[in-house]
């Protein structure tokens, strides 16, 4: 009777076991076949590519050229000066999306009723405005002969600054516009981690005999520092393609290529000069710079981030 | 001079009134214990002696120093926390050093002074750890230390043992009152647990709604409670409180029935009191006179002690009984003895003495303050 119970009792099992195994899989599928269809092809695609060189017209051949796209590339001061650049735009931002929301979260956080409201919307505001509209809109305030920005440093004594113009300025005008956007997601964030912080914690410090100062240097941020190096995170990865949009509407990469990046390059490439092996290659450059970057600072905040429990 | 001394004492949130006028001393070295239910302001008030809190109205004074306005740094008090609120990111040994950091203490006096402290509370070999990788009575130890460190004036300790186990919060009971015996730092300890607040207190304070009830040492506050709520809160199980009159004579009157007729209280006639007897001094009898007759609704043998349940003409009664005393029979009545008698006013709930030289005068056993409340 047992025998004959061990014998059928694991095909009786293996059925459900295989159906509650095969379940999560059945939830994932969708965002797995969109991540497969839009990110994992498309990446692949581009690896072939970078070999090839092709005018993006579906009739003309791919030919296949080597390692040429990428010598190319490397050898070409186009792509170190956007290179360098990008390092630019990811430097530049963040102060914007780190610091100065790092700053503001802390020194708001006793803000209560009208005057947070006020500020919230102050500093929120940016973030829900429409990129194209944001870069029209600054480019309206920046303009060198009737923007406000310049008609109220001439009052006050300062020649008209060529914002959008100046190949010294431009970058920065751009990192600017950009990091302007994003002060309110990262204030956001942080005020929300901050918030979290138990009380207990900053209520130990000052029975403790800690200052202002050393409450934010010894407890808040340190236990801010998962947030913190997100937001680093984040920016170092998509600070340079979060300009992408206002380097296309209101500079066009110049003057003299000044505000050039290498997602703007990328796009260049591909959809003005339509060579579309150089795109690929200098996609592909670099994805792969990033992703080790990436892997760096998944590997930095492992260490340096304390979690509370 | 006092240690600590509040005088009238308020808190408001807002529209709530978390404390009602406080006036408490509390001598140098003493272990004070601050009891009371769930709400009543006892954290508030510790709060407000560490200065976490401002006070609405009132003044502490450390020392005999005004202490309003000065930060909770500056006043020479610790705290230990009921969730220890330990620095999730600093070592044991940062935890308990951190106050020195800050106060600039050289780094080789410091971690001495560290080493020196986890000594004493033996866990000196888990000054590498984080808090998460503690249990729960670590984390507690290392709350002390990090209060103890500083040598402070004042120990405050906020319900420091409720997120331990029975075994551990006894074990731990004992710790803190052995250390205050070697350190002799004045110590408020909040708790709602009255085993806690009477093994460990020097001197108990029971509060209610933001005020206090009653301050004295932990076993006159047992044997005369001030109040009903006192006698109410603190016993286990809980003192029987029966709805009665004093007659015109003084006596008492529970309907028709007259418990301990020897015994006078002056007191308006007609005046509604009620009747405080605890459970262990009420004594079954086969029923007999005009007394109402009880009967046993429910009996929990808990092993040391049976408490039984009984109820009758309207009146619900806790007994506690020996657990070797014989069984009780199904129908019984109960004598109150007189030394077993607290009386409360209905309306104000303060206690009323009996009138001892008229209770001696009606011939009732001999009748001394003290051991009439000894019970
Ligand atoms: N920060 C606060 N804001 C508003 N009300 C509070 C605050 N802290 C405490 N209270 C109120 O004050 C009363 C006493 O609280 P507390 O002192 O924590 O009581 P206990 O420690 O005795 O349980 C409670 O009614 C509580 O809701
Ligand atoms: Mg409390």
């Amino acid at each position: 009777m047992t025998a004959i119970a061990e014998i059928f009792a694991p095909t009786g099992l293996a059925l459900p076991r295989l159906r509650s195994a095969a379940l999560p899989w059945a939830y994932l599928a969708p965002a797995l076949l969109i991540t497969l269809v839009w990110i994992y092809l498309p990446l692949i695609e581009a690896a072939k590519l970078s070999f090839y060189q092709w005018n993006m017209l579906p009739t003309s051949p791919q030919r296949f050229v080597g390692w040429d796209n990428y010598r190319n590339l490397l050898t070409l001061p186009d792509m170190s000066r956007a290179a360098l650049n990008t390092v630019l735009y990811i430097v530049g931002l963040l102060p914007l999306s780190v610091l100065i929301p790092l700053a503001v979260a802390i020194l708001t956080q006793d803000m209560t009723g009208r005057a947070r409201g006020i500020y919230r919307s102050l500093i929120f505001v940016p973030m829900i405005v429409a990129p194209v509209v944001a870069a029209i809109l600054w480019r309206w305030l920046l303009n060198d002969t009737h923007g406000l920005v310049n008609a109220g440093l001439e009052v006050l004594g300062f020649g008209p600054v060529g914002f959008l113009q100046d190949p010294d300025i431009a970058l920065w005008t751009l990192v600017w516009i950009t990091g302007w956007k994003l002060i309110g997601f990262s204030t956001l964030l942080l005020s929300a981690a901050n918030a979290t912080i138990a009380p207990s914690y900053i209520e130990a410090a000052r029975m403790d005999g800690a200052s202002r100062w050393q409450v934010i240097r010894d407890i808040r941020l340190p236990l801010l520092s998962p947030t913190i190096l997100l937001l680093t995170m984040m920016t170092a990865l998509f600070g340079a393609q979060w300009s992408f949009i206002y380097v296309n509407v209101l500079t066009g990469g110049g003057p003299l290529k000044s505000t050039t990046n290498v997602f703007f390059l990328m796009w260049d490439y591909g959809f003005k000069t339509l060579s579309a092996g150089w795109s690929a290659a200098a996609g592909i450059l670099t994805f792969v710079t990033l992703a080790a970057v990436a892997l760096l600072m998944l590997r930095l905040m492992k260490r340096l981030a304390v979690y509370d429990e | 001079m006092a240690a600590i001394e509040l005088a009238g004492i308020e808190k408001r949130f807002g529209e709530s009134h978390a404390v009602r006028g406080v006036d408490l001393a509390i001598a140098s070295g003493e272990f004070v214990v601050i009891l009371g239910p769930s709400g009543c302001g006892k954290s508030t008030l510790l709060r407000m002696i560490a200065g976490l809190e401002a006070v609405s109205a009132g003044t502490v004074s450390l020392d005999g120093v005004p202490m309003n306005g000065v930060e909770p740094g500056r006043r020479g008090c610790a705290m230990v926390f009921q969730n220890y609120a330990l620095y999730p990111h600093m070592t044991v040994a940062e935890n308990i050093g951190y106050g020195l950091r800050v106060a600039g203490v050289p780094k080789r006096e410091r971690e001495a002074r560290v080493r020196s402290t986890a000594a004493m509370l033996d866990i000196e070999t888990l000054l590498d750890r984080r808090p998460a990788a503690l249990s729960g009575g670590q984390r507690q130890r290392v709350a002390m230390g990090r209060a103890m460190i500083r040598n402070p004036r004042v120990f405050l300790f906020d319900e420091p043992l409720s997120n331990l186990d029975a075994i551990l919060r006894q074990q731990m009971r004992g710790e803190i009152k052995r250390l205050h015996r070697e350190l002799r730092t004045t110590s408020v300890f909040v708790t709602h647990d009255q085993v806690e607040a009477m093994g460990m207190a020097d001197r108990l304070v029971v509060m209610n709604a933001g005020r206090v009830e009653q301050v004295g040492p932990p076993a006159d506050v047992f044997r005369r409670p001030a109040s009903r709520f006192v006698a109410g809160f603190i016993g286990a199980p809980r003192m029987n409180l029966i709805d009665a009159a004093v007659t015109a004579e003084g006596t008492l009157a529970v309907g028709g029935w007259r418990p301990c007729d020897g015994l006078r209280f002056r007191a308006a006639a007609g005046r509604a009191v009620h009747l405080g007897v605890r459970p262990d001094a009420l004594a079954p009898m086969p029923p007999a006179g005009g007394g109402p007759v009880f009967t046993a609704d429910l009996v929990e043998d808990l092993g040391t002690e049976i408490h039984v349940h009984a109820r009758g003409e309207g009146i619900d009664l806790i007994l506690q009984r020996h657990a070797d005393a014989p069984p009780i029979d199904t129908s019984f009545a109960v004598a109150i003895p007189p030394r077993a008698v607290h009386l409360f006013d209905a309306e104000t709930g303060l206690r009323i003495e009996p009138d001892a030289a008229e209770t001696l005068r009606q011939g009732a056993p001999a009748w001394d303050a003290r051991r009439h409340s000894s019970i």
